[in-house]
């Protein structure tokens, strides 16, 4: 992840999915905080944010 | 240098070689074309990609895709026009992709220098307990408690010299480059590095509150 508005960008998109209470992505350190909803599957809702940031940077990868 | 920036190094510079060695090379019609598109490829395959992929996940208008159009036009014109230039096609995904490079390069730098000032939080804390040194997490240390800071640790609390004198790297926190001296009497905060001498400081603030956990 190479830009601030991207790392934007992933945050809006993984805010929009849900499970997920708020996301929070830090581009200088990139860290990708999530809150997950109550009685959410937390790996299948990352399985899903996966998905999308990887419309948005094809390249990206996220370790949870 | 991570892999991947030592690899789309290694891209630009063989894309560029090959530019240098085609525009030497005469060549014609169809062959031209076919020769041309090695260095296109081998710069721009990633953008190609990413641009079409863009279109697909209904998020066409971003560079990848500025930089398809630029280019795939002016190939195109180059085989239009019958001039057979398609130098500048190359060209321009060459300069986007070492643009590019630097960018990546140059964040790749910050990241590690904020990282190296993350590090300045410390992580313990020397206390006395009965003749013996304890460290002990820095968040359990009250106010008016008095720590040891050996040479070479860290500052975890801010605090009033009450033993000792040394010499502080407070560059970390100043950008100061010239060590500080510290004696009996003087504040000290935390993030600084004790360079030479034994200190006992009495601490006038809680953690949280110190210097270096504000930051």
């Amino acid at each position: 992840m190479d830009c601030a508005n991207c790392a934007n960008l992933m945050e809006e998109a993984a805010n929009k999915i849900d499970g997920v209470k708020n996301a929070v992505v830090n581009f200088m350190t990139l860290k990708m905080q999530v809150e997950f909803d109550e009685g959410a599957n937390a790996k299948e809702v990352m399985t899903r944010v996966l998905a999308e940031c990887k419309k948005i940077e094809p390249d990206c990868e996220i370790y949870f | 240098m991570t892999a991947k920036q030592r690899k789309n190094l290694m891209r630009i510079i063989a894309a560029a070689i090959l530019m240098i060695v085609l525009h030497f090379l005469p060549s014609e019609g169809a062959a031209r074309f076919c020769l041309y598109m090695i260095p296109y490829v081998i710069v721009g395959y990633d953008i190609l990609i990413k641009a079409a992929k863009g279109i697909k996940n209904l998020r066409a208008l971003d560079e990848n895709f500025l930089m398809a159009v630029a280019t795939i036009g002016a190939i195109i014109l180059a085989i239009y026009s019958g001039s057979g230039d398609y130098t500048e096609a190359v060209a321009v995904m060459l300069f986007y992709q070492i643009g590019e490079w630097f960018q990546s390069y140059a964040i790749g730098k910050s990241r590690k220098n904020i990282s190296a000032l993350m590090d300045i939080r410390p992580d313990y804390a020397n206390i006395e307990n009965l003749g013996k040194i304890e460290q002990v997490d820095p968040d359990e240390v009250e106010i008016g408690t008095t720590i040891i800071i050996q040479p070479g640790e860290k500052v975890p609390i801010d605090g009033v010299v009450i033993e000792g004198n040394s010499t502080l790297n407070t560059s970390a926190l100043t950008g100061e480059s010239l060590p500080r001296n510290v004696k009996v009497g003087d504040e000290i905060i935390s993030g600084c590095i004790n360079i030479n001498g034994v200190l006992k400081v009495r601490t006038t603030k809680m953690f949280d509150e110190s210097t270096a956990s504000k930051i």
